[in-house]
């Protein structure tokens, strides 16, 4: 079987809903019945928490974007004041995520040549 | 008044505060990180429509940069397959711990509806339902997460466009900064978990994630996911801060 040219990467992007779609139904078929067992929803709910945070850092620290030519401090750096402020401020995520923002802001223009020290 | 009307007024002020929530960061970010997204897909050689149905329909951030940078290389449909659904697995735990936050069996909706909320179910939604359960009552979580929603899905979307054909127009730092920003708003957000199990899962994921990538690849977020979040439950049932 082949496929029309330009319908190839619609079939590629349907693979990708598919390949997404799938847990989500999944996880609605199973959300009631997991409900009703205690440590198996509490598992489940951290699993979640665990691997969101996971992605999340790995992103920041090793991502495979455009952050990536950057040297590793330049996010770091960002990422440690941002979780300061949050924790200073009394988990004010606003005002963690304005520091970290900014402070990665500056180091993009000053490696960037438009900030000189 | 009579319960009908109670109900929907209570409807529309839940779905309100949701709707205005949406508005500031959560939108911002996901605009901006869907620039970065509509970047990216425009240099996989991706069209407009292809780009924009992506967002539409995938509506996962990793399985949708997975889905265009495999693309780009070339790769069969088996590799982007497994590829997308290893980078959008948490949509299992999500939709299993989020669903019941909604309290969709009592809203008794209907399926296509549920499958429809279940479809925009993805992490700056899921994130906020925790803010949720602050502001609204628990038969409010439901319209306010779909108000929430409503306003995060559309910016996405507008987001993507907006990158497809500006991203030679926008400066290159403007760029950068964009793409930093979804990670550490999440970040920040699912740190702020109410539940001490859930902020120590946090805690274990982000030590485990970024530890075991080296070795694993890709394959950490399961690392990060099934070693992080075992480990915080097994600890808190242990020491007794179990979630109520």
């Amino acid at each position: 079987m082949t496929m029309p040219d330009a319908l190839i990467p619609w079939g590629m992007m349907g693979l990708a809903v598919i390949a997404t779609f799938v847990w989500r139904m999944l996880g609605l078929a199973l959300a009631d019945r997991m409900a009703s067992h205690k440590l198996l929803f509490d598992w489940v709910n951290t699993v979640a928490y665990a691997m969101v945070a996971g992605l999340m850092v790995r992103i920041i620290f090793f991502p495979t974007n455009i952050t990536a030519e950057a040297p590793i401090l330049d996010r770091l750096v960002p990422f440690g004041v941002a979780l300061l402020v949050w924790w200073l401020r009394g988990r004010s995520q606003i005002q963690g995520f304005a520091a970290g923002v900014a402070v990665f802001a500056g180091f993009v223009l000053y490696r960037g040549g438009y900030l000189a020290f | 008044m009579s319960d009908v009307t109670q109900n929907h007024a209570e409807w529309r002020a839940a779905r309100r505060v949701g709707f205005i929530d949406g508005f500031g960061v959560p939108s911002f970010a996901l605009f901006t990180t869907m620039i970065g997204f509509g970047a990216i897909a425009r240099e996989a050689g991706l069209d407009i429509y292809v780009t924009v149905a992506t967002t539409m329909f995938v509506w996962g951030m990793p399985g949708q940069v997975a889905f265009a940078d495999l693309y780009a290389a070339g790769a069969g449909g088996l590799v982007i397959f497994t590829a997308v659904a290893l980078a959008n697995m948490r949509m299992l735990p999500m939709t299993v711990s989020g669903l019941p936050m909604m309290h969709l069996k009592a809203h008794k909706k209907g399926l296509f509806p549920n499958i429809i909320i279940a479809h925009l179910l993805a992490i700056t939604g899921w994130a906020q339902l925790t803010a949720a359960r602050n502001k609204v009552p628990p038969m409010g979580v439901l319209p306010y997460y779909l108000g929430f929603v409503s306003v995060v899905y559309v910016a996405a979307n507008l987001g993507t466009i907006f990158g497809y054909y500006l991203s030679d127009l926008v400066p290159d730092p403007v760029i950068r900064v964009a793409v930093y920003v979804t990670p550490l708003y999440i970040v920040l957000l699912v740190s702020s978990a109410r539940v001490w199990a859930n902020r120590l899962a946090v805690l274990l994921g982000a030590i485990l994630g970024p530890l075991t990538y080296p070795i694993l690849g890709d394959w950490c977020i399961l690392a990060a996911g099934l070693g992080g979040g075992t480990a915080a439950v097994v600890v808190a049932h242990k020491i007794g801060r179990a979630p109520e």
